[in-house]
């Protein structure tokens, strides 16, 4: 009896203690207000951050550590970094999966389209200046599609920085 | 007109021709000061470690494992009579049927041999870096550039070269393979390097996720207009030009777009089985000279190294270590054959090859399939290798020095192939490279 007595009193303590309340934290990122200053990118992207930020933005989902492993080996098989990037881009360019808008929202929509375009590889709105050239731009080259715009980003000097 | 007017009127044509500066690719005003032997000069690192008993003295097993069975298996590049028995280098099971010759004549006999060289360095990354440099790699880390200059280097500021003049064909992505394309050297560096390409690295393997399925954008509806939007970018950026983490290796636009047309091609080549292989391609090293030889068809290039590395299996296997002699012989072999073929390249091409090291004169522990014993690379037997060379201005059938007479240095290789190209001069000027290098030529 005494034996059922301590046990009960035990359960009766430790359920107290469990049952204290758990503090109140909430996770979640501060709003980064974005302007059009490209002047404090100084700093080099290292070729894994180049290449996992670059799928980031054209497929909106994250690279595999493998793929990754496999993109850098080609990388290294090349000496002339330029013409891999290029390649590189071009590649990604051709699969299903890539997230492309519609050639017709940047006829249809210009400034729009080049707004997302800087803030999605940029990170920071176009100046007026830039935006004004890129809206004549695009006005006077038909050809141009939103596949060699974002290819024209992405192997921007601006983009291999941050 | 008359002979003395005549006379006067050539001289003052010629001087002013020679004093009269010419604007190269490089931006270099002066073409280079030295003689031009031949137009173009493919140098093949025949590298991985080949011991001399095996190679140039053709001994087989009869001075490494106690069998009584001397003979040469490079039959494309030395004469002389194979083993009798005991054969394992060559294809089927086990390796007995050893790989016909594909050259009519072997290499020794219309070029130059030399035969008792001295590395200065018993490991590959020595090697190779003596190789390129002219000169050991004194405070140099593995998986860095270069300190002095590189023979690209040399060859593109003194000798005008463009960037797709000089081509890197690479066995591999291991260890500092990819960085000996150029230097650090602060009046070098990379708007002087060579290309480079891993071929079974950039077209077989991770490349093939990576690049394949690239498009070439039409230069004027697509590319032109995407590089002028770049430019714009680039401008408002005023980026510092180095190109982030990797930059490009000043090859103009137009060269940028014929590498990757080139890339393009061979894409297409592998998943046809076109590329111009040799007829065995069982291992890394012929499959490396098969992309060398797409590179020589499609570039052309004045000077083009080649980096072989299967004999490295000896550390662990000598049978293999064997076969992959036998296959670099016919690589190279393959190599010359095609060579030939080019017209551009046939008759003005230089071919010269040299083991990076040797390898020990005492096996280790470690047995094979056979019950034969590995070879490292350490002591001074691997500091024992050959050179040869064949081509214009190239003595026919000549041999140079021998097992007790020493002649020439690794370094050489570097400075014969600057000789040949018309850099010399001023590749001594610069006073980098390893005392006492020389031009192989100035040895015989």
């Amino acid at each position: 009896m005494r034996g059922t007595f301590v046990a009960l009193t035990g359960s009766i303590l430790l359920l107290i203690a469990g049952c204290t309340a758990e503090p109140d934290v909430t996770y979640g990122l501060q709003p980064l207000e974005l302007d059009a200053s490209n002047a404090e990118k100084d700093r080099v992207k290292s070729i894994d951050q180049w290449i996992t930020i670059l799928y980031a933005d054209l497929f909106g989902e994250a690279l595999g550590s493998a793929e990754l492993f496999e993109v850098k080996q080609a990388f290294f098989s090349v000496g002339d970094q330029d013409i891999a990037r290029a390649t590189l881009v071009s590649n990604f360019m051709q699969d299903a999966n890539v997230q492309l808008p519609d050639a017709g929202v940047m006829v249809q929509d210009p400034d729009g389209f080049i707004n997302d375009t800087y803030v999605r590889f940029l990170v920071r709105y176009p100046t007026e200046a830039e935006r004004t050239w890129m809206r004549n731009y695009l006005a006077s080259n038909p050809t141009m599609t939103p596949e060699l715009v974002y290819t024209a980003f992405a192997l921007s000097e601006e983009y291999l920085h941050y | 007109m008359k002979r003395r007017t005549f006379l006067k009127k050539s001289g003052l044509a010629a001087a002013g021709a020679a004093a009269a500066p010419v604007i190269l690719p490089s931006g270099r005003l002066f073409a280079a000061s030295g003689r031009r032997m031949a137009e173009h000069v493919v140098m093949v690192a025949f590298a991985g470690g080949v011991r001399q008993q095996e190679s140039i003295l053709r001994r087989y097993v009869d001075d490494s494992q106690g069998e009584p069975y001397p003979g040469n298996i490079m039959y494309n590049l030395l004469g002389g009579e194979p083993p009798v028995a005991k054969i394992v280098y060559g294809t089927g099971v086990g390796g007995i049927t050893p790989i016909p010759a594909v050259m009519p004549t072997p290499l020794e006999q219309f070029g130059t041999t030399f035969a008792e060289v001295s590395a200065l360095s018993a490991g590959h990354f020595g090697g190779l870096n003596s190789l390129v440099q002219g000169g050991t790699p004194g405070g140099q880390g593995l998986k860095q550039r270069p300190l002095q200059p590189t023979v690209f280097e040399y060859l593109r500021r003194h000798g005008g070269y463009k960037a797709t003049d000089t081509w890197f064909v690479g066995n591999g992505i291991g260890g500092s393979l990819p960085l000996l394309n150029h230097s650090e050297h602060p009046n070098y560096g990379a708007e002087y390097a060579g290309n480079f390409f891993a071929p079974t690295v950039t077209f077989e393997g991770a490349g093939e996720y990576a690049f394949a399925d690239a498009a070439v954008y039409h230069p004027e509806n697509e590319l032109n207009p995407m590089l002028r939007m770049k430019a714009f970018l680039d401008q408002q950026f005023e980026a510092d030009g180095t190109g982030g983490f990797g930059g490009g290796l000043n090859n103009t636009d137009e060269e940028k777009e014929q590498i990757k047309a080139f890339m393009r091609l061979m894409y297409d080549k592998v998943e046809n089985n076109a590329i111009n292989l040799p007829p065995v391609t069982d291992n890394g090293d012929t499959a490396t000279v098969g992309f060398a030889c797409e590179v020589l068809s499609h570039f052309m290039p004045a000077f083009t190294l080649v980096n072989l590395g299967a004999v490295d299996s000896c550390h662990s296997n000598f049978s293999s270590y064997l076969g992959a002699l036998h296959r670099a012989d016919h690589a190279v072999g393959h190599l010359w054959n095609h060579i030939q073929s080019i017209p551009e390249m046939a008759g003005n091409t230089t071919l010269i090859l040299t083991p990076e090291c040797g390898r020990n004169l005492q096996p280790n522990n470690i047995l094979d399939e056979n019950d034969w014993r590995a070879y490292d690379h350490s002591d001074e037997n691997s500091m024992r290798i050959w050179t040869m060379m064949a081509g214009p201005d190239v003595p026919e059938g000549l041999t140079v020095g021998g097992e007790d007479n020493p002649v020439g240095m690794v370094t050489d290789t570097m400075m014969t192939v600057c000789d040949i190209l018309g850099v010399m001069p001023e590749v001594q000027a610069g006073g980098m490279v390893h005392p006492g290098t020389d031009s192989l030529f100035n040895r015989i």
